[in-house]
């Protein structure tokens, strides 16, 4: 600097001032005199010429090159508007106000205005909805609402809606812990002035819970007609209306539609009766000599939802009679009889479990299921699963078993009034999270307003609907229908004739003797300590990550007790926004939270780094000890040209799973650790074998990213080469070639599941339903070996036979491909003031066995026995070795299409073509990809996806 | 004269308190603040909650501009006046706290083995220029950015910010003295590099030019 300072101060005094004014002598700004003399100057000093003359053409380099300017996120756009609306919303009322005021009247009026206007103006755009707009009084009042923890945060943005109305409740959450989500009625009452739980009253409540009448009568806002019919019914505990409903969910009929295609049968429809029923199951069932290969209908297990209304009908009209009833429920143990439905073990587990084997295996053509089955089952059935109301309804009220779910007002509470307001704006607004208890919004109004029925398909909206116009909930006679349903139940598993179970009389529900005196314990008064200290760091962080949420909020608990300065905030939700979301938005959000992926693939986007915190400090501070737990390579992926921006905490694998059950059937040997790829195909080709005329095959590949199947062929090579960078495509490498040959003689012996994609592509993937064709080929058992993605537990129904877990055969291949494990990282956002009690949150987090979805990656975990004894010793050993793959995964180019061209050319060679021709074209669409890939600037989506459709004109066909 | 117009019926129901005059306020202007507010304080978080402060303060005296200069102008005047904000809260914030994790806060430049993207020479060079001027001080870049990024008259520079036009000038010609220093400091440096390629000193280098706010 100093050397600077001394060169700059030893020229002349008037070469000084000519540098000094350039910028001023170039825009003319000079007066003519000091003008001339710089030209003047310039004209002479060689030295102050050349320095002008670079400078006035680094200057020109600067002028409106700006770059591409920067945009803002439509989330960013969104959320500012929004604030902005919010803080400036009073200000202009208040100026209306003073200009416009000629007398009280106008005044008040411009009040009444200035509030529904208000509400319009945060509306705008947004859903829109009534609420109960009357004030309880101008007392400031604190309500506590009891709920389970993954609701939190998606109350909490309402409650901030509902504050903007009424500014004087304040609303604060109670999250259960896993021993008070098991209190009954009484205890729960004492917990929180509003309950919010799922289902509907038991007959305790009528004392616990607050009668909400007087509230509702006195509330001239509260429309009950708009509700489901039945439906407030159902909220009530005897006679007393102890909830509100917040949402329904039908039972339905659903139905695989192949099924029906096969037996040239319509689709049942809204309307449809009970003998189109009958013929339908009866046409819909297939047997082949003793076997049935498909059931026509599987009732509803032990529950009885089916037959539920039209008992409790029948003996509401004509009181109960066992050989009437008998005479009408016949048909139905009949079809059990003539097995067109299967019969009952008579044990509820059992019979529980069969039904959903039955339905996995596709061996259903019809079975009784919720909304939420009715999700659960698409993951097998995709768009082939169907829905219908009961048969029978017709213009019959009640003819449909319904589900609500009510909240409730403690009898305890100092506050009926504003509880009674917050619970009515609940039922106005659409269910919170619905992703995870799919139901409709307990009103009409607002599942049409809120976009309830666009988010299904027509047919579907039309059954739901139906159904909950003709809701059945809590009949007059339920003691004595679940009377019959014991008796039917006995009928069905053939223990009994229906004449000989049914009980010559039943008994009806015992009259309720009148509540004792109300005397309900006080609600607890709200926690203070839930509003944070000012020495206390508060870590807000997304939980969402996490494949169980409760037992993170068990440990956040945990935790929270262990530390003075830290307090852990769950939060579950994205406020207000739908879709497109990523880990950079996140930031914005939490201070810190885990996400699938590895800080090093945002290596060219500098956002990543300018939204978390570098973590090497931290981890500089801890123990070598600590630091040690990490594989080196784990750590590596996360770094940013050096510095370590995540703390890898686990990695979803992929393992190969087999049959143990068919291996020992077929008297062979189980895959080893270290095992080869020859030893991999000789066991695919041993097991592969024609039971019953259908093909078992010896292993199924993953038809997501058929790029994969090289890492099992013996002495493959890539199509790519990894080491350029982009990677350069060598399809016309004669190991390719052979390699396909090989595929395609294992295809051809039944060792290999052929890969068709039939070059269906969307958005760069394939047609997701193969994959659920080749669940059901396991799931029937006729596969011995395939491919298993390590992630959160939950994946359908469980396999009906013993599996194993084997890694992958060894090969001297490189991990290049999409099935390479995917890391989960845990990042802190820069957002957060002080990242230490993150990082401290995060550590305590990485050390536990079971919160993260596929394989912890801290060594200590790896090595506990509780890990190894969760997963089973054989899967720890191939989890182990798999989640060490992660090393090679570092060069992947998430956006290359050369996977699908790989699949293009598995695809023309299984269907007999030469695999040389073949990869000669490929290799051509791949080097003019790559020739336009590397001209682009900064590679954007759109300009990859051009250059590919410039390459491949077809891929256009999606 | 019709845009003119066009905005004049825009901030007419923007007084009115007319929701969709605001909507469409926004959308015409909020990325012009937004890139404005990037380049300023060159943190994408914090140009936006610049960008929403300028539409308030913005909203807030509408009633006080007349249509005395281009609107435009006056838009830009009030973003650089609530960046300016940031920028003094910014420094007040960095001497109270230690900030010891704060390394990384500027783009980064990548390493061409790295970046095939990269690799076309006039883009480099940009990038470069622009990098360099986040590492002049606030006082200089400002100026810097108004001058050459928005091409806007040293004049209406010195009204923005409430200078001498001289003190413009001044500034303007400071910042290219540095950028003249910075550009040729990492020119050295990469002739360096190359030649000993060694990537760690490649990282020293470019550590090198971090800002100095």
């Amino acid at each position: 600097m100093l050397t600077k300072l001394l060169r700059w101060l030893s020229r002349p005094a008037v070469c000084r001032m000519v540098d000094d004014r350039l910028e001023a002598y170039l825009d003319g700004a000079l007066s003519p005199s000091q003008s001339w003399a710089i030209t003047a100057h310039l004209e002479e000093c060689g030295r102050c010429q050349a320095l002008a003359r670079a400078d006035s053409a680094r200057l020109e380099q600067f002028r409106g090159l700006g770059g591409r300017p920067r945009v803002l996120s439509r989330h960013a756009s969104v959320q500012i508007r929004h604030n902005v609306r919010r803080r400036l919303y009073w200000r202009y009322i208040m100026q209306q106000t003073q200009r416009s005021v000629q007398g009280f009247v106008v005044l008040g009026l411009l009040v009444v205005l200035a509030a529904g206007s208000y509400i319009w103006w945060q509306q705008q755009g947004e859903w829109q909805g009534a609420g109960g707009l009357q004030s309880a009084s101008d007392e400031e009042v604190t309500i506590t609402m009891a709920g389970y923890p993954v609701y939190q945060v998606a109350y909490e943005n309402l409650a901030r809606q509902f504050q903007e109305r009424h500014a004087n409740v304040t609303i604060q959450y109670v999250a259960l812990d896993e021993q008070t989500a098991r209190f009954g009625p009484a205890d729960l009452a004492t917990l929180a002035d509003v309950l919010l739980l799922g289902g509907q009253p038991p007959p305790e409540g009528a004392t616990a819970f607050l009668d909400l009448a007087p509230l509702a009568a006195a509330d001239l806002t509260f429309d009950a007609s708009d509700f489901w019919p039945g439906l407030l019914n159902a909220c009530r505990a005897g006679d007393v209306q102890v909830g509100l409903p917040l949402q329904v969910s039908a039972s339905l009929i659903l139905f695989d539609r192949a099924a029906f295609d096969a037996a040239g049968l319509a689709y049942p429809a809204p309307g449809w009766g009970w003998e189109e029923f009958r013929q339908a199951a009866d046409v819909l069932t297939v047997r082949e000599g003793e076997v049935t290969r498909r059931y026509g209908f599987l009732d509803s297990g032990h529950s009885l939802l089916l037959l539920a209304p039209f008992i409790d009908g029948l003996i509401g009209r004509s009181g109960y009679n066992a050989e009437q009833m008998a005479a009408e429920l016949e048909w139905y143990v009949a079809l059990a009889r003539r097995g067109v439905m299967p019969t009952h073990t008579g044990d509820r587990v059992a019979d529980t479990t069969n039904r959903d084997v039955l339905i996995a295996n596709r061996q259903a053509a019809m079975w009784v299921g919720s909304q939420s089955d009715l999700y659960a089952w698409r993951t097998i059935y995709g768009d082939g699963l169907g829905a219908a109301p009961y048969p029978g309804g017709g213009s019959l009220a009640g003819s449909n078993s319904a589900t609500a779910r009510c909240a409730f007002i403690s009898a305890g509470t100092s506050h009926p009034e504003a509880a009674w307001l917050w619970l009515h704006f609940l039922s106005t607004r659409p269910p919170v999270m619905a992703e995870l208890s799919p139901g409709a919004p307990a009103r009409p109004s607002v599942a049409g307003s809120s976009g309830y029925w666009a988010q299904m398909g027509s047919a579907t909206a039309a059954a739901i609907r139906y159904a909950l116009e003709r809701g059945f909930y809590v009949g007059p006679a339920m003691a004595e229908v679940r009377s019959v349903g014991e008796a039917l139940n006995r009928a069905l598993s053939g223990r009994a004739t229906l004449t000989e179970a049914l009980p010559a009389t039943v008994e009806s529900q015992p009259v309720v003797a009148p509540p004792p005196p109300a005397t309900p314990v006080a609600v607890a008064t709200p926690k203070t300590t839930a509003v944070p200290d000012e020495d206390i760091l508060v870590v807000d962080y997304y939980v969402g990550g996490h494949p169980d949420a409760a037992a993170v909020g068990a440990l956040a608990r945990a935790f929270n007790e262990s530390q003075e300065h830290i307090m852990v905030r769950l939060q579950t939700a994205f406020p207000n926004v739908q879709g497109g979301f990523g880990v950079l938005d996140m930031a914005d959000y939490y201070d810190c939270f885990i996400w699938n992926g590895w800080a090093g693939a945002y290596t060219h986007n500098a956002a990543f780094t300018e939204k978390f915190y570098n973590l090497d400090p931290l981890m500089a501070a801890e123990t070598a000890a600590f630091n040690q737990e990490f594989d080196e390579a784990h750590l590596e992926q996360n770094r940013i040209d050096g510095t370590l921006y995540a703390l890898p905490v686990a990695v979803q694998p992929y393992v190969v799973q087999y049959n143990a059950d068919l291996l020992v059937e077929l008297g062979l040997a189980p895959p080893v650790p270290g095992w080869t790829p020859d030893e991999f195909w000789a066991l695919a080709q041993a097991a592969a074998h024609i039971n019953g005329g259908r093909q078992v095959y010896g292993f199924i590949p993953n038809n997501l990213r058929s790029d994969d199947l090289l890492l099992f062929v013996p002495g493959a090579e890539h199509f790519i080469d990894i080491d350029d960078n982009p990677p350069s495509p060598t399809f016309d490498d004669p190991a390719v070639a052979r390699a396909l040959t090989w595929l395609a003689s294992m295809v051809e012996n039944g060792a290999l599941l052929p890969v068709d994609t039939n070059r269906s592509r969307t958005n760069w993937e394939y047609d997701r339903s193969r994959q659920q064709e080749q669940y059901s080929l396991i799931v029937q058992g006729r596969a011995a070996m395939w491919v298993h993605f390590v992630g959160s537990g939950a994946g359908g129904p469980r396999l009906p036979f013993n599996i194993g877990t084997a890694p992958f055969p060894q090969t001297h291949l490189d991990q290049v491909s999409g099935l390479g494990p995917v890391p989960t990282m845990a990042v802190i956002s820069r957002r957060t003031a002080d990242p230490a009690g993150c990082w401290e949150w995060l550590k305590f987090l990485s050390a536990q066995p079971d919160v993260f979805s596929g394989v912890p990656v801290r060594r200590s975990v790896q090595e506990s026995p509780v890990w190894r004894a969760g997963v089973g010793e054989e899967a720890a050993v191939a989890y182990q070795i798999m989640a060490e793959w992660s090393r090679h995964s570092l060069q992947y180019w998430a956006t290359h299409p050369y996977p699908l061209w790989w699949a293009d050319a598995l695809h023309d060679v299984f269907s007999g073509s030469d695999p040389a021709a073949v990869l000669q074209e490929i290799q051509a669409k791949a080097e003019f990809f790559y020739a336009c890939y590397v001209r682009l600037e900064e590679p954007e989506f759109e300009e990859v996806k051009g250059c590919l459709l410039q390459a491949d004109p077809e891929i256009q066909r999606e | 004269l019709i845009n003119n117009l066009d905005i004049q019926s825009i901030l007419n129901g923007c007084r009115r308190g007319d929701v969709y005059a605001f909507e469409r306020l926004f959308d015409r202007y909020e990325n012009r603040v937004y890139d404005l507010a990037c380049a300023i304080l060159g943190n994408a978080q914090e140009a936006q909650d610049a960008t929403q402060d300028t539409f308030i303060r913005v909203l807030e005296r509408l009633d006080s501009y007349q249509g005395d200069a281009a609107f435009e102008t006056w838009l830009t005047a009030i973003a650089v006046n609530c960046c300016r904000d940031r920028l003094r809260r910014r420094k007040a914030r960095r001497w109270l706290s230690l900030g010891i994790l704060d390394h990384g806060a500027w783009p980064r430049r990548h390493g061409r083995e790295q970046d095939p993207a990269y690799l076309a020479e006039e883009s480099e060079e940009r990038r470069a220029l622009w990098q360099a001027v986040g590492h002049l001080d606030d006082r200089l870049r400002l100026s810097f950015i108004l001058r050459y990024r928005y091409e806007m008259p040293c004049g209406e520079i010195a009204k923005m910010l409430g200078l001498a036009v001289n003190t413009v000038y001044e500034r303007l010609s400071q910042a290219r003295r540095r950028l003249r220093e910075v550009l040729q400091e990492a020119e050295e440096r990469d002739a360096d590099d190359a030649e000993n390629a060694d990537n760690e000193n490649n990282q020293r280098s470019l550590r090198h030019l971090r800002p100095n706010f």
